[in-house]
C-alpha cells in the first residue's frame, strides 16, 4: 500500500516540481502542422541547445483553435515563453498587454532583423512603431495556369477579362480559391486599383474612394459576368480537369500540387497577379509571427531563440524539412532567396510577387472591422446592391470602429 | 431525530449520487450561475468583469440587428425542423410497425445518422451540396434532368438555411423513429383489435386510436427537437461558415447559438455572450411553458 502511494502521489509531486526548476527550457507554441513543430524542435536539438545549453520544447496547436486557446491562455496565464501566430495577433496580444516588446527591449537587434525581413510583411508585422513578433514566415497570394490551356497569363485587367472571356466561351472559368466572397480575395484588387482601406496615419477609412469602387466593381463582374464560382472548395479538382485552368491562390500549393497531380507536370505554372488600373500588382500577403509572451522567466533566451530562428541558414534547412512533407515554407529573410532550392521559374515569381504585396491593415480594430468589408463585399455580389452605398456604409463603419 | 435516522438511512444512495453531483456542480450548475452574473458585466477574459447592469440585455434587444436576425433565422429553422421532421419520423415509425421484411435493417439505418456525430455528417453534406459539377446535389439533379442551371446551395442566401434544414431533418428521423416505435408498441394491441371490430379503416383507426395514444410520446418529441433546433450549432458552424465570415453569406444562415459562440469564443466578449445564453433560455422556456398549457388544455 505504502508503495503505491508513493508510486501514485509522491512521484509525480517531485517530477512536477523538477520539472519547474528547469530553467534553461523554452516552451514554444506553434501554429501549424505536427511536422512543422517536430521540424523545429529538431533543429533546436541539433544547433541551439549545444551552443545556449537551452533546450527547447515545441507543441503545435492547430490554426483553427490557435486564436481561442492563446486568449485562453492569456486569460489564463498559463502561456508558453514563445509562440508563433498570425500575422496580426501578436499586436492584438500586446495591446491586451500580455506581450514583449521587443522594439523597446532589443533596439539593436530589431533593427538588424527588420533590415534583411521583406518590407512588405514587415509593415503588417509593425504596429504604430511597436514590434511585437519578427516575421516567422510568408504566404502570398499568386496565380495559377495551365500553361497547357492558357498560353500567356494574363498581365492585366484587360487581358484577364480577355482570358475569362475565352475561357466562358469553352464553359471554363477562373477560381478565386483563397478568400472567395471575403475581404482577402478583394484586397489586390482594392490596392492594384489604387485604393485602401485606411489612411496613412491610420486615423480614418478611405474605403469610398473612387479607386475602390472600381476595384469592387471589377471583382463583382468577375462571379456575376465571367462567371468565378462563388465557393472554391473544389480548386484542386478544377484545375487538374482543366474547367478551372486559372486561379488565384496562395503559394500553399505549390509544393503539393506535383503529388496530387504528378500527370500534369509541366502543364502548369505560376505567375504575377495581374496589373490594375494604377499599374500594381500589389498581392496580398499573410504569413505567422513570432514573439515572446511577458510571463516568461527567460525572456533573453527567448529572444536569442527567435534570432536563431531568422538565420538564413537555419530559414533554409526549415525550408528543406518542409519540402519534404509537401508543404512549403516561404523564409521572410530577404538574403537567403537566393540560396533556397525552389524551381528558378517559380523563386522568380514568388520573389516579385513578396516584393509587390500588403499585408492585412496595422490598425487596432481592424480584425473586428472585416466583417463590414465582407458585408460590402457579398451584399454587391450576392444581393445585387450599389456599389457606391456599400462602400459609403463600409467606410462609416470603419472609421468607426477604429481603436485610438 | 427522525431526520438524522432518514439521513442515515440513505446514506449510501447519497453517496452514490456524489460524483455525478460533483461532476455536474463544476461543470453545470456553477457555470450557469456565474454566468449570469457575467450577463450583467462586460468581460473579455483578461481584465476583471466590470458591472455594467443592464446594458448588455438592452445593447441585444435593442441595437443588435444580427441578433435579431438569428432569432428570425432560428424560428424559422424550427418552425420548418420540428413538424415536418416528427411527421417524417412518424410515417417512418408506422412502416416500421407493419411487420414488414428486414424491418431491423431498415430500423438501423434510420437510426445510423444518431449515432454518427453531427460534425461528420455536416461534412458530408457540405460536400452533397458543394457547387459546380463537384457537389453530389448538382450532378443528381442535373443527370435527371431537374435542374437547368448548377446551384450553389451554400453560397446563396435563399437556399443556405433550407439546405441545412433538410440535413437536420433526415439526421433527426432516427431518433424519433425509435422513440416514437417504443410509443407503439405500447399501444395494447386489444385496443386495435377492437376498433377493428367496430369496422374502423385502417385511416380511422390511425388517427381516432393510435395518434391519440400516441399523444404523451409526441409531447415529449415536440418538446426536445424544439429545444434542440432552438440550439442548433455544429451543421451551421461547418456547412455555413469560414474563417472571414460565419453564419452562411450575408448572415443567411446565422442562428442563435453560433452567433453567441462568435461573440464569446472568436471575439471574447464574454459578458455579451453569457446575456445572449440568458435570453435564448428564456426564449425556450417561455416555448416549453406553452407547450405544457396548450396539452393540458387538451387534455382537459
Amino acid at each position: 500500500m505504502k508503495k503505491l502511494f508513493r508510486l501514485f502521489f509522491i512521484f509525480p509531486l517531485i517530477l512536477s516540481c523538477a520539472k519547474k526548476e528547469q530553467k534553461n527550457v523554452l516552451t514554444l507554441w506553434h501554429v501549424g502542422s505536427e511536422e512543422e513543430a517536430q521540424i523545429i524542435k529538431n533543429l533546436a536539438d541539433k544547433y541551439f541547445t549545444p551552443e545556449s545549453g537551452i533546450s527547447v520544447v515545441c507543441e503545435s496547436v492547430s490554426w483553427s483553435e490557435a486564436h481561442t486557446k492563446y486568449l485562453t491562455a492569456i486569460a489564463g496565464e498559463v502561456l508558453p515563453d514563445l509562440g508563433t501566430m498570425g500575422l496580426t495577433w501578436a499586436s492584438e496580444f500586446g495591446y491586451k498587454g500580455a506581450m514583449v516588446e521587443l522594439y523597446e527591449r532589443f533596439p539593436a537587434d530589431v533593427e538588424t532583423l527588420k533590415k534583411n525581413i521583406f518590407k512588405s510583411i514587415w509593415e503588417s508585422a509593425e504596429l504604430k512603431g511597436k514590434v511585437y513578433g519578427i516575421p516567422f514566415d510568408l504566404t502570398v497570394q499568386l496565380l495559377y495556369y495551365r500553361s497547357d490551356i492558357i498560353s500567356k497569363p494574363p498581365q492585366t485587367w484587360q487581358q484577364l477579362t480577355e482570358v475569362l472571356k475565352n475561357l466562358n466561351a469553352q464553359n471554363k472559368s477562373m477560381m478565386i480559391a483563397w478568400g472567395s466572397l471575403d475581404w482577402i480575395g478583394f484586397s489586390p484588387f482594392l490596392w492594384q486599383a489604387g485604393g485602401d482601406y485606411y489612411n496613412k496615419e491610420g486615423t480614418k477609412s478611405i474605403i469610398n474612394s473612387e479607386e475602390a469602387k472600381t476595384a469592387l466593381k471589377f471583382f463583382a463582374d468577375l462571379y456575376k459576368k465571367y462567371n468565378v464560382p462563388r465557393s472554391a472548395e473544389n480548386f484542386g479538382a478544377g484545375f487538374r480537369s482543366g474547367e478551372y485552368p486559372l486561379g488565384m491562390c496562395g503559394n500553399w500549393l505549390i509544393n503539393s500540387f506535383p503529388y496530387e497531380m504528378p500527370e500534369l507536370e509541366g502543364k502548369w505554372s505560376i505567375g504575377l497577379l495581374p496589373k490594375g488600373p494604377s499599374g500594381k500588382r500589389t498581392s496580398f500577403i499573410g504569413g505567422r509571427v513570432i514573439g515572446i509572451f511577458k510571463t516568461s522567466k527567460n525572456i533573453d533566451k527567448a529572444f536569442e531563440f527567435i534570432k536563431f530562428l531568422s538565420k538564413p541558414q537555419i530559414q533554409k534547412e526549415i525550408y528543406i524539412e518542409v519540402a519534404k512533407t509537401k508543404n512549403i515554407y516561404l523564409p521572410p529573410n530577404v538574403n537567403i532567396w537566393k540560396d533556397l532550392p525552389i524551381k528558378e521559374e517559380f523563386k522568380k515569381v514568388l520573389f516579385e510577387q513578396i516584393k509587390e504585396a500588403k499585408g492585412p491593415p496595422s490598425v487596432l480594430g481592424w480584425d473586428d472591422s472585416t466583417k463590414y468589408v465582407v458585408e460590402a463585399i457579398q451584399n454587391v455580389i450576392v444581393a445585387d446592391k450599389s456599389v457606391e452605398e456599400e462602400l459609403k456604409k463600409c467606410e462609416e463603419k470603419l472609421t468607426q470602429h477604429i481603436i485610438k | 431525530m427522525k431526520k438524522r435516522k432518514k439521513f442515515k438511512k440513505h446514506l449510501i444512495s447519497y453517496l452514490f449520487i456524489l460524483p455525478a453531483f460533483l461532476i455536474l456542480s463544476i461543470f453545470v450548475f456553477i457555470p450557469v450561475v456565474a454566468s449570469f452574473f457575467l450577463s450583467f458585466t462586460e468581460y473579455d477574459g483578461i481584465s476583471p468583469p466590470k458591472v455594467v447592469g443592464l446594458k448588455n440585455y438592452v445593447d441585444i434587444l435593442f441595437h443588435d440587428r444580427l441578433f435579431w436576425k438569428a432569432v428570425i433565422n432560428t424560428v424559422y429553422y424550427v418552425i420548418f425542423t420540428v413538424p415536418i421532421g416528427i411527421a417524417c419520423s412518424l410515417a417512418v415509425a408506422m412502416a416500421l410497425y407493419q411487420k414488414i421484411r428486414f424491418s431491423a435493417l431498415f430500423r438501423t439505418g434510420f437510426f445510423l445518422p444518431t449515432v454518427t456525430s453531427v460534425a461528420a455528417i455536416s461534412v458530408v453534406w457540405r460536400w452533397i451540396y458543394s457547387g459546380d459539377r463537384y457537389g453530389l446535389l448538382n450532378y443528381i439533379l442535373t443527370k435527371l434532368g431537374v435542374l437547368a442551371v448548377l446551384q450553389d446551395w451554400l453560397m446563396q442566401p435563399s437556399t443556405t438555411l433550407p439546405a441545412i434544414i433538410v440535413m437536420s431533418i433526415w439526421g433527426g428521423v432516427g431518433y424519433n423513429t425509435i422513440i416514437l416505435l417504443a410509443g407503439l408498441q405500447s399501444i395494447p394491441d386489444s385496443v386495435l383489435e377492437a376498433a377493428k371490430i367496430d369496422g374502423a379503416t385502417p385511416w380511422e383507426r390511425f388517427w381516432y386510436v393510435i395518434l391519440p395514444m400516441l399523444k404523451p410520446v409526441m409531447l415529449f418529441l415536440v418538446i426536445m427537437s424544439t429545444i434542440n433546433s432552438f440550439q442548433v450549432f455544429e451543421q451551421v458552424y461547418i456547412m455555413a461558415s469560414t474563417t472571414e465570415y460565419f453564419g452562411g453569406v450575408l448572415y443567411s444562415a446565422l442562428t442563435i447559438v453560433p452567433y453567441l459562440y462568435e461573440r464569446a469564443f472568436k471575439r471574447f466578449l464574454l459578458g455579451y455572450a453569457s446575456a445572449l445564453a440568458y435570453l435564448l433560455f428564456a426564449i425556450i422556456f417561455m416555448i416549453t411553458l406553452i407547450y405544457m398549457k396548450v396539452s393540458k388544455f387538451y387534455e382537459q
